[in-house]
Order: C-alpha cells, then structure tokens, then sequence
C-alpha cells in the first residue's frame, strides 16, 4: 500500500487521539467487493412507462419540489437534478412528474439482493441506490468477475434499470468508484492513487462537510489524503476520516449482510370436496410433516401460518395461526392448529388445502434443562398461544396500572407475555388505600335497575369525600366526589357524585 | 427433648401423617394472611391443589380481600419475571383493579386475565391448571357439575394449583369434590367466614378482621 500521509509521525506522536493506521486492518482473507450502482433508481422503480416522453421524479424539499431524476428525453430538454420543478416546467410544459417513492426503491434492493443470492451469499444494502456483493469466493466459482458482472448485467438489462458495475478490495472503495465511474481496482497497491483522482462528491459527505474542504482548497480524494490526519480529524469530524481509512482498508468495514424474507407454502388437492375435519386434519398433518423437515433442514422457525381453504366457485376461506414465540417443533404447530381446525366452520366443502408461513426466522436455540423438560417461559407462551387460538386474542390480557387521577383511565390492558410488561405505574397517591379491588365497566347511576344487581337495599356513605377533577383538556372532563359507601346488605361500595349533574353513581365495589 | 416435642415443633407439623387430628394435612399450605383463619384450617393456610370453593351471592362483600394477602405472597415470590408463574383470573365479573391490587402488595405483571364465553370456561380452567405455567387460578364458575369438579381437582392437584372456585350461592348444596368450601358473612364490622366443608376439620363459623 502506497503510503500517502506526509504527516504519519505526527500521528504515531498523537497515537492516543488518533489509532494509528496500520494497526486496524486485518488483510489475512483478502476480500472483493463489487458495487452494483443503480444511478437513475429513483426514475427506474417507475417502469419504462412515457420512456420517449420527458419525465423526472421530484422530492419537497424546504417547501420546495426538486427534480431527483430525470429521462434522457427530459435531459435533451434541458432539465437537470436538483433544479426546481417549476423551472423544469419552464423548459417542458408536457412533462410527467412522478413523487419519489423511497419505498419501492428499498424494495427494488431488496428483490435485487434476493436475486443475487445465486451469485454471492453476502450482499448488503447500501441504500438509497446500491447493493454491495462481496465476491471473492464467487470469483472462483465463476471463473472470473467478469462472468459474475455479465450475468448481473443481464438481469440488470432485463430489469431495465441503469446500472454501472465496479469492483474494488473495500466495499467503500467500490461504492465510490461505482459513484464516480471508475474502471475496477483490483489490488490493494494501486488502491489509493485510483481513489485520490476521484472527486469529493462520491464521498456523499454532508454538504457543509463537503463546502469546508472545498474551502480548504480540496478537490479531491487524493487531496484530502494528503491532510494531516489529526487536523482533518478535529476540523472535519473523525467519522470523515474513518470512511477514507475504511475506503484504504485501514480499518474494519463491516458490512451487514442481507438476509432474504422467505416463506414456505405447500398445496394439497383433496380428492373430493370435503367439509370433514379429520380428512382436513390428515391433509394438513401431512403438510406440518414436510414444513418441519424443511425447517430442521434450513434451522429455522415460524411465528405464524394462515391456511387457505380453497372451494369450488368460492373465494378461498382463509384461517391465520399465531404462535407466542417463534417454534420448529411439530407437536406445537400441530396443537394450536387441531384446537382450531376441530371446530372450524367452513362455509362450502373445501377442494383444496394451502398451508403458507410467515417469514422464516433463524433458529434461536433454547438452553434445555435435563431435568426440567420445559421452562416455565416456554409453557407459558404454550398456555397463551392455546388460549387466544381458541378465544380469540382479545379474550386474553394483562393489566397494568396508569399514572392518572381519573379512576377509570388509572388502569391499562397489557400484552400479556410480552417482554418488558412491567408495572411501571408510578408514584401512588396517598388516596390509592382507598381504591376498590373492583371497577366496574362503566358507571351505573346508582338507584337504576343495572346498578341494583350489585346491591341491595339502601346506601350509607362511609368516608369523608375525595374530590377529583381532572381532563378538562381531553373532553372526558371528570369533577367527583368519590365516597366509599356500605349497602343494607352488607356490600362495600365505591360512589361518586357527579358536581355537574349532582346525580350519584356506582363506580367500584370493595370486594 | 422428647419425641413429642419434636413431632410437634412447627417444621414438621402438618409433614407428618398422625393418625388423627393431622388427617391429609401433608399437602403444601398458602398462609392466608389471617391468624384465625390459619390457625382453624388444617395445613396452616390455603390447601394447594384441592379445590377452594366460595359462595358469593353478591360482589363487593370482602370475597377479594380474603385473597389479597396470599395472593401477594404467591405473586412477589421469589425468582425473576421469566420463571414466575402466572395467577389467572377467569371471567371476572368485574376490571380487577390494578392501583388497588399494586397498593396490597400484588405484582400485577403476574397476573393473566381471561374472559372466555360461557361454554369455554371450564375448558379454560383446566388448560390454565394443566399447562404448568400458572401457581393461582382464581376462577368465577356459573355453572359446574360434579364431573367437570372432578377433572379440575385432579388437573389442580397433579399439579399443586392454588385453585379457587367463585360459585352462585346456589351451588352450595350440590355435591362437590372441592376440599374447602366455603361462604362469606357480615356481622357488623368484622366479616365472617363460614366454612361449609373442610377436609381435615369440622365446619365452623371463623371471624376475621378487617383487612385493612
């Protein structure tokens, strides 16, 4: 590697402020990267739509519309990026102009970086518009880059997406030259003198960074290398001087590797319409078989499956499964699906069986105890999954306590199971001894027919009042004074008296 | 110290099967929290794992507050938030109230409340006591007969289920495997318990104070 810091002795003196280059790099596997750069991204997730028309992609900005990309037609019209839409609408009247959709661009990386999975196992995001191969071993396996870049560019071509392809030892370094259309650099050794040509802006710094060294008198890479490194390190920001020893492979750059979402889906064809369930039952035990296998076989889990139902001249009926935790094991699946399916209704005989997953999650192995089959985790996910698949998740919850002085609004459902459910209900009120295990729905106006099926006979108030008056500033004002108060039959009640309305009603009861 | 005087030191009374007195006192005992009421039931508290059933007519009438002290304990046992156990309350008439349950003492992140509809009750019941994830079910049965009792003493007693059975005074006179049955009554300030049946003692009118 060329060294290309002048001032190397002054950073080895201030080694505590500034790591010392060649102590990061580790070179024992060399790496290749391959930037697949896909310029006009933003234009190309539209479709080829209006191609022979002028049309841009626009973005607000400040209160502003700015072209983000334009076609080759609206270019021979002049329109450039960054200018603003009206002007571009003063130099095309009949032009298209799409919203820029970050959305479908992720999306497009992500189909992208599935598709490549058949040619690297590590690609990785780099968003808004690159996906970073890293192809040393595919190189062997191909025979050569050149093979692996003509086959991305034919899917690229197929795709009718730009695309400009480069190659580099970092995946820094191969983002850059992508972005600044350089040949690839194959060797460590001419590294740094290909970067140093290439201009500030592929760095995509932040603009005020990129203006500071503009100011500085520096253009390009190279003249930025030439800085010394503690000086660029205070007055332009240590994290600008990280991406250039990173670029150099100076340093660590690792890079997180797309995982594609998978699902798993099989179909049986009965052999005749049936509502039966066990025939049912047998078909989609049938089917739990060969999704197990195939979980144990890529070491992975489910969290949750749907089953579609399919009839004859029908819309299919669709029945969806959640599990508390990801699970790979059969008797689970099956369980909380026989729970289920046993009493199914379904509205025609069914012809047909699909059984989809939700994504496939990486097996996250248990610490089992030899003595204790299951934990008491586990069981209780078990108990909860078993109860909401047959009474339905609303049916099954934790509470919580609020800080809040309305009583009815001091309390909160929680998601029972969850991690982190925790009764975070703050400071009590000195009041809060006076509470009633009991709340009732709703209040009841006390003397009404609903309000007597708790208590019989008359009411005798047993405590001085407590005044609350609280949420004027959300329209569900309260102003009472609450009493705990005894029945001639012997049950505690909790009252209030309305100060609006002066009516009493039922609120608690002391259980 | 004599042999006497060891059999009856409080580590091993209610250990030890004595003949008489002492008869199916073994099983492990939840304190209630009330000293009368400890001192009249046979294992020095609630009986984990036989059934419990009380008769309420009506809410409101101190039919919680017997439970709050031992649901405490149940509930702040020892050992983290993974490995505790759940207390599950099944079809409570009523919002249990959480700042009131927090103010005695009762970690409310241990508590699981289900609603199912009428039928699924007792199926409920059984799934909370079977799957070994649950140390308490407080449980507000309408309708039960002898059958379904019995399969929901054996599930609590496999598994050492503190178990209590809300029922309609109604059901006071049908037959019924529960170990412990009992009622509840006003007499002036003080309520008191009327204990229909218990396995191991006569029943018996028992006084408790006011809980708070």
């Amino acid at each position: 590697m060329s060294r290309s810091l002048p001032s190397r002795d002054l950073a080895l003196r201030e080694a505590a402020t500034v790591p010392d280059p060649d102590r990061g790099p580790a070179r024992a596997n060399p790496q290749s990267w391959l930037a697949v750069y896909l310029p006009n991204l933003a234009f190309d997730v539209f479709g080829s739509q209006g191609a022979d028309e002028p049309a841009v992609v626009v973005e607000p900005l400040h209160g502003q519309v700015y072209v983000v990309a334009v076609n080759r037609s609206a270019r021979r019209c002049g329109i450039v990026r960054g200018a603003k839409l009206n002007s571009a609408f003063a130099l095309a009247a009949s032009l298209r102009v799409f919203e820029r959709s970050i959305r479908r661009e992720q999306a497009s990386l992500e189909s992208l970086s599935a598709w490549v999975q058949r040619l690297t196992s590590v690609a990785s995001l780099s968003p808004p518009d690159t996906v970073l191969l890293e192809v040393a071993g595919s190189v062997r396996l191909f025979g050569s880059l050149a093979a692996i870049k003509h086959k991305l560019a034919e899917e690229l071509a197929r795709r009718r997406w730009a695309v400009r392809l480069c190659a580099a030892p970092t995946a820094t370094a191969a983002l850059w030259l992508a972005r600044g259309a350089v040949e690839d650099v194959e060797s460590l050794a001419t590294l740094s003198g290909r970067l140093g040509s290439l201009p500030l802006r592929v760095t995509r710094w932040p603009p005020e960074v990129q203006a500071l060294l503009r100011d500085l008198g520096v253009r390009t890479i190279a003249d930025c290398l030439r800085l010394p490194r503690d000086g660029f390190a205070r007055r332009v920001g240590r994290e600008f001087l990280h991406d250039l020893d990173r670029a150099l492979a100076r340093r660590f750059d690792p890079r997180e590797a797309f995982v594609p979402h998978e699902r798993w889906s099989a179909k049986r064809e009965l052999y005749h319409e049936t509502a039966n369930v066990a025939v049912l039952m047998a078909a989609v035990e049938d089917m739990l078989d060969a999704l197990t296998v195939e979980l144990r076989r890529r070491q992975a889990e489910v969290r949750t499956l749907s089953i579609a139902f399919e009839h004859v001249r029908r819309e299919p009926t669709f029945e969806s499964f959640d599990w508390a935790e990801p699970t790979h094991e059969r008797d689970r699946l099956l369980s909380l699906l026989r729970d289920r399916l046993e009493r199914i209704v379904l509205p025609a005989p069914a012809i047909a069986l699909r059984v989809t997953t939700g994504f496939l999650l990486p097996l996250q192995p248990k610490a089992d105890d030899l003595f204790d089959p299951m934990p008491v985790e586990t069981l209780s996910h078990v108990l909860l999954e078993r109860l909401r698949g047959r009474l339905g998740a609303e049916a099954v919850h934790g509470i919580a306590p609020v800080a809040e002085h309305r009583p009815e609004f001091a309390w909160s459902r929680s998601d029972a199971g969850a991690a982190g459910a925790s009764c975070a209900g703050g400071p009590l009120s000195p009041w809060a001894r006076q509470r009633p295990l009991w709340l009732l729905p709703a209040p009841l106006p006390l003397g009404s027919v609903e309000a007597h099926r708790y208590y019989r006979g008359s009411v005798e108030l047993g405590s001085s009042a407590e005044r609350i008056e609280s949420g004027w500033w959300d329209g569900r004002d309260a102003c009472r004074d609450y009493y705990a108060a005894q029945s001639s039959s012997g049950e505690r009640l909790w009252i209030y008296r309305d100060r609006r309305s002066l009516d009493w009603y039922l609120h608690g009861l002391f259980g | 110290m004599g042999s006497n005087d060891l059999l009856d030191s409080d580590e091993l009374r209610g250990r030890i099967w004595r003949g008489k007195g002492g008869a199916r006192s073994a099983r492990a005992a939840l304190p209630t929290g009330f000293i009368a009421l400890d001192r009249y039931l046979p294992g020095g508290g609630w009986p984990l794992g036989p059934l419990i059933e009380v008769f309420v007519e009506r809410y409101g009438v101190g039919e919680l507050s017997l439970l709050m002290p031992a649901l405490a304990a149940l509930t702040t046992g020892d050992g983290s938030r993974a490995s505790r156990k759940w207390v599950a309350w099944i079809a409570p008439p009523f919002v249990p109230y959480a700042p009131a349950l927090q103010q005695r003492g009762i970690a409310v992140d241990a508590l699981l409340l289900v609603h199912p509809s009428g039928k699924e009750c007792l199926w409920t019941v059984e799934q909370v006591i079977r799957s070994g994830s649950s140390c308490g079910v407080l449980a507000w049965l309408a309708a039960a007969d002898h059958v379904a009792l019995r399969r929901l003493q054996l599930a609590a007693e496999a598994h050492g289920c503190w178990t209590i059975l809300f029922r309609p005074t109604a059901a006071r006179h049908e037959r019924s495997p529960a170990a412990l049955r009992l009622g509840l009554e006003q007499a002036g300030s003080v309520t008191r318990v009327r204990i229909d049946k218990c396995r191991g003692a006569w029943p018996a009118l028992v006084d408790i104070g006011a809980t708070e």
